[in-house]
């Protein structure tokens, strides 16, 4: 019987080598892949037909839409609805690639760091450049808050840029750990059920529990990650 | 486009029902899991801002060879903006509490 830690190995499934550099397409890209193709067929194929009154599968995405819209405009404000489509984007391919890593055989991409990790510095330099465009040379003012007198600057300006360099790995760690937790948890009951024979079935019962578990933690999960882009997005705009 | 009459009615219908909706739910109170929620995130507030710090003392000491001595200050400047991480979560859920007092 495979590991519980096996699921989460990268495979290379097309080598590719170009200049030195391995930039294989692996199952963790082929699940990226996936999970993009997923919500963008499930959105075509739901607004096939629009109409005014929306029906069952008009319904989906426009209830996914107006719910992360909510989201941007509880937290950033108007003006954040200009980025409206990339947080929605973000938001929807954690989301995807958390459900498409509770099927069998599949590869969950959001628990590994380097995958999760780039995703959050995109955003963050995304935050800076919106921040940096808005304010201008004010931008500086988030290393340097006002009121804080200056012979304190050596000691405030590298807490405010660890402050600031930090948020995106406390947002990549929280769903890292969190899926990767869930995932071993549903592989060691697992191991139960075939191990324990006939009384296997009480560890069945309660990894069917765990799958239900975690499908919310995968919804919930990609909740948190859209909430806490928006109000580093919120930071960025608003700030001082 | 002009919207019909019965749709008009029915908006009206949804928005009336959403009022009432409304007034009768009680102010919603912080669940159990939420507060497992805030713990989580303030312990990993703190823990980030400490291992960001780290890295980027350890960096510097490996490239201009400091001899760990960034290591050590930068450890520290972590561990305070991993509090002050926190302090602003802290204030942040205290700001919308009384929003939502008012």
């Amino acid at each position: 019987m495979s590991g519980p830690m096996e699921q989460f190995e990268i495979k290379k499934l097309v080598p590719i080598e170009i200049g030195g550099y391995d930039i294989s397409f692996t199952n963790s890209a082929l699940c990226m892949v996936l999970a993009a193709t997923l919500v963008v067929s499930i959105f075509a194929l739901c607004l096939r037909k629009r109409t005014l009154v929306p029906g069952v599968y008009q319904n989906i995405p426009e209830s996914i839409y107006e719910f992360i819209y909510k989201i941007v405009l509880d937290n950033v404000g108007k003006e954040g609805l200009k980025y409206f489509s990339f947080i929605f984007t973000l938001s929807l391919f954690i989301a995807s690639g958390n459900i498409l890593g509770l099927f069998p055989y599949s590869f969950t991409f959001t628990s590994h760091l380097a995958a999760v990790g780039a995703l959050s510095i995109f955003a963050l330099l995304f935050n800076m450049i919106v921040g940096i465009r808005k304010k201008k040379w004010g931008y500086l003012r988030t290393f340097m808050p006002r009121g804080i007198p200056w012979p304190l600057a050596p000691l405030i300006i590298p807490i405010e840029t660890i402050s600031l360099l930090s948020k995106p790995f406390s947002l990549t760690v929280r769903l890292v750990a969190n899926m990767t937790v869930g995932h071993i948890m549903l592989k060691i009951i697992a191991g139960f059920v075939a191990a324990l024979g006939v009384c296997g079935v009480v560890p069945l019962f309660f990894d069917g529990c765990i799958i239900a578990f975690e499908l919310f933690i995968a919804v919930l999960q990609a909740y948190i990650y859209t909430i806490l882009s928006c109000i580093y997005l919120s930071d960025a705009l608003h700030y001082h | 486009m002009q919207i019909p009459e019965d749709i008009k009615a029915l908006d009206e219908k949804i928005a009336k029902a959403k009022l009432l909706k409304q007034q009768e739910e009680p102010q919603s109170k912080h669940s159990d899991f939420s507060h497992l929620t805030m713990g989580l995130r303030l312990g990993v507030e703190l823990a980030s801002g400490t291992i960001v710090g780290a890295a980027i003392g350890y960096t510097l000491d490996e490239v201009f060879d400091f001899k760990y001595i960034m290591l050590l200050i930068f450890t520290i400047f972590g561990g305070c903006a991993g509090m002050l991480n926190a302090y602003r979560y802290i204030k942040s859920i205290n700001t919308n509490e009384e929003k939502e007092g008012e």
